[in-house]
């Protein structure tokens, strides 16, 4: 009740935010062919990994990526641009707005490292801002946007996380 | 009585510039880049800025809030960004490569936000929860609003640009970048979206600056930071920040793109700064036959 509570004053600010669920990592309609899981990398970045236990489908490229504020998932909007691209590249080919992912495949895509600019491939940036700490999951849409598929929490620590070209200063021995 | 803005008692309380970093070589660990690309650069990210500010409101207890925010508005008033780079022999060739005018720069002036350029507040809603807020409900008037913000603005420049006259490899040889930006502390009430009002109760005027030359210690030099020669220029390095000052800018630049509509941000410009400067042929990409063509020779 609580909780739907805070969902209705959300939705009233015009948010896009929905309860907090178990992690499934799987469509939010349940069936789940498409599953999201999390794949943690160097320096903490953290990869999202699509498996699709189905037919073939195609998937937005654009990825979603979820705070967990008070109970509830909350939208970064266009604020925060993690993709599903294996690779970060500087053509524009990569344009494309949804990518096709085949029966049985598996994809992983390259990691984001939780800044909000630049912070899954190299990016010049003006506003900028580390997004943890907290609790984030990562949400795939189909290409119409109809469904999505929601992977399991993760979490961001206080230290903002190295960035491109970036090295942790030597520890004194 | 309706809700209002004590601008005597709401202010800009505290404002640390960007601590200088030094360049950093591309790390060569995750394999993320595409190798297909010329994609070992040289980063210049600069340290967080942060600044905190209140605002003071007033009113009555049934009076409506939903519709007044307190955030930053930041605007890029100017900028210096250009690179140059030459071949390992004369005959290579060199390339200066300038981003911050046109055609790399389409506009000199661009507020500056993490969301699409039709958005106000650098940052909104729960991306960082306390640099941008709405009125909090149920607390008694008078009340505060305390917010913070923060910045880290980088840019990055490739280690190697082929000189499409020589066909040769260029290196990275100079580098510099200034970046600078006005913030102003606003509460806005849109309550009445058709009569939106913005309170703009205090700014400050900050920047970022690096300025670097690079030698390669030995050819081809890749992306091993010990087969380079990063040194600072004397005196263009750093960041600062302006003392506080009270209410809107009067500065026209500034006033240019605070509130109006715009067709870009600042990051969509500095992205296309980026791309510009890669293309071949474009203007902003000035390509020599001769390796000493341009001063500064070493």
């Amino acid at each position: 009740m609580r909780l739907a509570a805070v969902c209705g004053l959300v939705l009233l600010l015009s948010c896009r935010d929905r309860p907090a669920r178990p992690p499934g990592g799987g469509a939010s309609g349940g069936g789940a062919t498409v599953v999201i899981r999390n794949l943690p990398g160097q320096d903490r970045w953290v990869s999202v990994v699509v498996e699709n236990h189905g037919a073939p489908r195609t998937l937005s490229k654009s990825v979603q990526v979820e705070k967990q504020v008070d109970g509830v998932w909350s939208a970064r909007g266009g604020e925060v641009q993690v993709d599903l691209v294996e690779r970060c590249g500087f053509s524009p080919s990569i344009a494309a707005a949804c990518i096709d992912v085949g029966a049985g495949a598996k994809f992983t895509a390259a990691p984001w490292n939780g800044w909000a600019c630049g912070g899954q491939c190299p990016d010049p940036c003006r506003m900028n801002d580390y997004m943890g700490p907290g609790t984030f999951r990562f949400v795939v849409e189909s290409c119409d946007r109809k469904e999505r598929f929601e992977g399991p929490p993760f979490q961001l620590p206080s230290e903002p996380l190295l960035r491109f070209g970036e090295r942790r200063p030597p520890v004194a021995p | 009585m309706a809700i209002s803005v004590v601008q005597k008692e709401s202010g800009i309380t505290r404002v640390l510039p960007a601590p200088p970093r030094a360049p950093a070589i591309d790390r060569d660990t995750s394999g993320q880049l595409d190798t297909d690309t010329q994609t070992y650069s040289a980063w210049f990210w600069s340290g967080l800025m942060n600044a905190s500010g209140a605002v003071t409101f007033t009113g009555g207890p049934r009076d409506k809030r939903d519709g007044w925010e307190v955030g930053w508005i930041q605007v890029e008033y100017a900028e210096t960004n250009w690179a140059m780079y030459r071949g390992q022999h004369s005959t290579d060739g060199s390339l200066f490569v300038q981003r911050a005018r046109p055609p790399a720069r389409s506009q000199r002036v661009c507020r500056d936000t993490l969301g699409g350029p039709e958005t106000y507040f650098t940052k909104v809603g729960d991306t960082n929860p306390n640099e941008h807020k709405n009125l909090p409900p149920g607390e008694p008037f008078p009340l505060v609003v305390r917010v913070l913000m923060q910045d880290s603005p980088a840019d990055w420049y490739h280690l190697e640009e082929r000189n499409e006259l020589t066909g040769k490899t260029n290196y990275l040889d100079e580098v510099q970048i200034e970046l600078k930006f006005c913030t102003v502390l606003t509460a806005m009430d849109n309550t009445v979206p058709a009569s939106r009002k913005f309170y703009h109760l205090a700014h400050f005027y900050w920047d970022v600056r690096s300025h670097y030359t690079f030698h390669p210690a030995r050819y081809p030099p890749g992306h091993d930071p010990a087969n380079w020669s990063i040194t600072p220029v004397p005196n263009g390095n750093g960041g600062t920040a302006s003392r506080i000052f009270n209410f809107a800018p009067r500065d026209p630049r500034v006033n240019s793109v605070l509130t109006t509509p715009q067709g870009l941000s600042c990051r969509t410009v500095a992205t296309n700064e980026y791309g510009a400067g890669l293309t071949p042929g474009n203007a902003s990409r000035h390509a020599y036959r001769d390796r000493n063509h341009m001063p500064g020779v070493r």
